[in-house]
């Protein structure tokens, strides 16, 4: 059985979702040499929704991930926008398709310049994508750092100058720059102390909230996602064994690898018995 | 009865030249006891776990204090932040062993993992080629290696992740050392490997008796593994007790803050909080309590402008200048049917 049958298992919602998508995954497939790393994954996102896949290491997870954003092109199957195939389209209609299709990764320093001050990062996809002038460039960064919780003074800085989890709301401040209709976010906050990881959680949700982007959050930890996604797809060996409601995936997982994930999480109330036995 | 101490660290200070890393940390370890050191990055847990063993990295050294390595009936025991190069890589290994977040780290990839463990055995035990060889193969067994005859003969790059953990486990417990340090061990494994390799680490522990430090930066981690934790905050230890007490009622408002933050929390429905703000950068220690600047009950001239004391009460240490207050008015333990 496919990947995609068994992921239908999942329950009517995500039928309905996929007549609805603004952003879906038909098919996908990817092969690296002999070894496959995506079979025929499909899934869908709506507007203002968040899926998070979720999967160990080798699931295929991040393959599919870049996929989405056309850092990889797929062997087989589509990546949809509004009904587009990202893959057909050319010049002027690429561009502005990749607009509505932003990523935020892992490591944050991967994706700045670390010789770029903070504010000429964030206005770079101004200048690709906008009409806007120097002058409303520098405005907009403005907003932006404001809206990801920085000051407008930051964006004299460089990205060295910034703590792991402000480096990361400059990444996303550089996201949004442009308004984009769909985020992909890998591992947005892996890399970040625990502290610092619900406040990133809480401005993406706030984001979404304020602006309505569909989210595709790719995760290795069942807990992280709990409170930011509305659906979770489960990833293992390249295939998507289980999509469903969040809650679902957690009081109620039908796959025997999303119950063994699910009782993975390491739980705050366990307790060791004592050592000092006599 | 009261297992016999192993391990005394006291006023443990780190610098890096003129930037002080760790300041004035101490705690006691039993044999057949695990202690965690948590804390987040820049916190001075792995320094302090690596200046144990003497591995602190080049430009950075202690400043002060002393880490006693005890032994039954030994009224001179070896202090070994004082002692000589050869002396450690005695210990290191054979009385107390570490294991790190990375096994690439402690394997050598030209070398079969059956060689790398029978070498620590001839090293430090004087065993002969052929006993060495038979036991290495014992010790995978041990930590959970199939068919571990054939596997010895393998290279560590033909192991996964999880299976090159277990090799540096049983690498690290060959001579049976009375310490075992574990920085991170789990860190970069999956999470199902996760949980096998904490419960190889805690069925290896109880069967030798020996004490563990696990360094981390998880407190579910912790939950299930450890007796007891000592929590750091820029190189200082803030509160330390059994894992139970301090779990269920935190005497720091930093334990309490990172207990909030866990994301294990959203798995039983509590939404994580977050912690505003960040670690002050070392070399730059506000002159109080170096949380009061994210510190919900944070009050000026009490909490920031003189060093606050670790003060002991029975089992349990805290750092607060606040502490009695709040728990008192039990603001420091999260709500009962708190709800996402």
């Amino acid at each position: 059985m496919s990947g995609a049958e068994q992921a239908r298992g999942g329950g009517a919602s995500g039928q309905e979702q996929r007549a609805g998508g603004l952003l879906e995954a038909r098919g996908l497939v990817k092969t690296f040499g002999r070894r496959p790393a995506v079979r025929d994954v499909s899934f869908a996102v709506g507007a203002g929704e968040t899926l998070a896949i979720v999967g160990e290491s080798g699931s295929g997870k991040s393959t599919t991930a870049r996929m989405l954003v056309g850092l990889l092109r797929p062997d087989r199957g589509q990546v949809l926008l509004d009904g587009d195939d990202l893959a057909r389209l050319r010049g002027r209609a690429l561009r502005a398709r990749r607009k509505d299709l932003q990523m935020v990764f892992q490591d944050p320093l991967g994706s700045l310049n670390p010789a770029t001050r903070v504010g000429a990062s964030i206005a770079e996809p101004l200048l690709l994508h906008t009409g806007l002038d120097a002058a409303a460039r520098r405005d907009r960064v403005a907003e932006l750092l404001r809206q990801v919780g920085l000051r407008p003074e930051h964006a004299d800085r460089l990205p060295r100058a910034f703590s792991g989890g402000q480096r990361q709301r400059i990444a996303i401040a550089r996201a949004i720059a442009c308004g984009p209709r769909v985020l992909i976010c890998d591992e947005p906050v892996s890399a970040l102390d625990v502290s610092t990881q619900a406040q990133i959680l809480d401005l993406l949700a706030g984001l979404r909230e304020a602006t309505g982007f569909g989210c595709v959050f790719i995760s290795h930890d069942l807990a992280v996602v709990r409170l930011v996604a509305d659906r979770i797809g489960v990833m293992r060996g390249g295939e998507l064994v289980e999509l469903g409601p969040a809650e679902q995936i957690y009081t109620d997982p039908r796959h025997k690898y999303t119950r063994e994930l699910v009782a993975a999480v390491p739980s705050l109330t366990a307790r060791r018995g004592s050592h000092e036995r006599s | 009865m009261t297992a016999e101490q192993v391990l005394e660290v006291d006023g443990l200070s780190i610098a890096a030249g003129p930037v002080p890393l760790v300041h004035d940390v101490s705690f006691r370890l039993r044999a057949g006891e695990a202690l965690a050191l948590v804390g987040e990055s820049g916190s001075g847990k792995s320094m302090t776990a690596l200046a144990l063993l003497g591995l602190l990295p080049r430009g950075v050294a202690v400043t002060a204090g002393s880490v006693r390595l005890l032994e039954p009936g030994d009224p001179s025991p070896l202090d070994l932040v004082t002692a000589g190069s050869r002396t450690l890589a005695d210990v290191r290994g054979r009385r107390v062993a570490m294991v790190f977040q990375d096994p690439m780290a402690s394997l050598n990839p030209s070398i079969t993992v059956g060689e790398q463990i029978a070498e620590v055995l001839r090293r430090h035990l004087g065993m002969g080629r052929a006993p060495a060889a038979r036991q290495a193969v014992d010790l995978l067994g041990a930590v959970g290696i199939k068919e571990p005859g054939r596997r010895a003969g393998d290279h560590p790059h033909t192991f996964s992740g999880g299976m090159r953990q277990r090799a540096v486990i049983a690498m690290a417990l060959a001579c049976e050392p009375a310490v075992l340090i574990a920085d991170e061990p789990t860190t970069a494994l999956d999470v199902t490997i996760q949980a096998q390799i904490l419960d190889l680490l805690v069925r290896m522990q109880d069967e030798l008796g020996m004490a563990m430090l696990l360094v981390t930066h998880d407190l579910g981690v912790v939950a299930g593994t450890c007796h007891r934790l000592a929590v750091m905050y820029a190189g200082r230890l803030v509160e330390a007790g059994a894992v139970g007490e301090v779990f269920d009622d935190p005497a720091h408002p930093y334990t309490s803050a990172l207990l909030a933050a866990a994301p294990e929390n959203a798995m039983r429905g509590r939404k994580p909080q977050a912690i505003l703000g960040t670690v002050p950068a070392p070399g730059e220690p506000p002159p109080g309590c170096a949380f009061s600047s994210r510190c919900a009950h944070a009050l000026p001239d009490a909490c920031d402008t003189a060093p606050i004391e670790l003060v002991r009460s029975g089992s349990r240490s805290v750092r607060c200048a606040r502490s009695a207050e709040l728990r008192e008015l039990q603001e420091l333990r999260e709500p009962a049917e708190a709800t996402p």
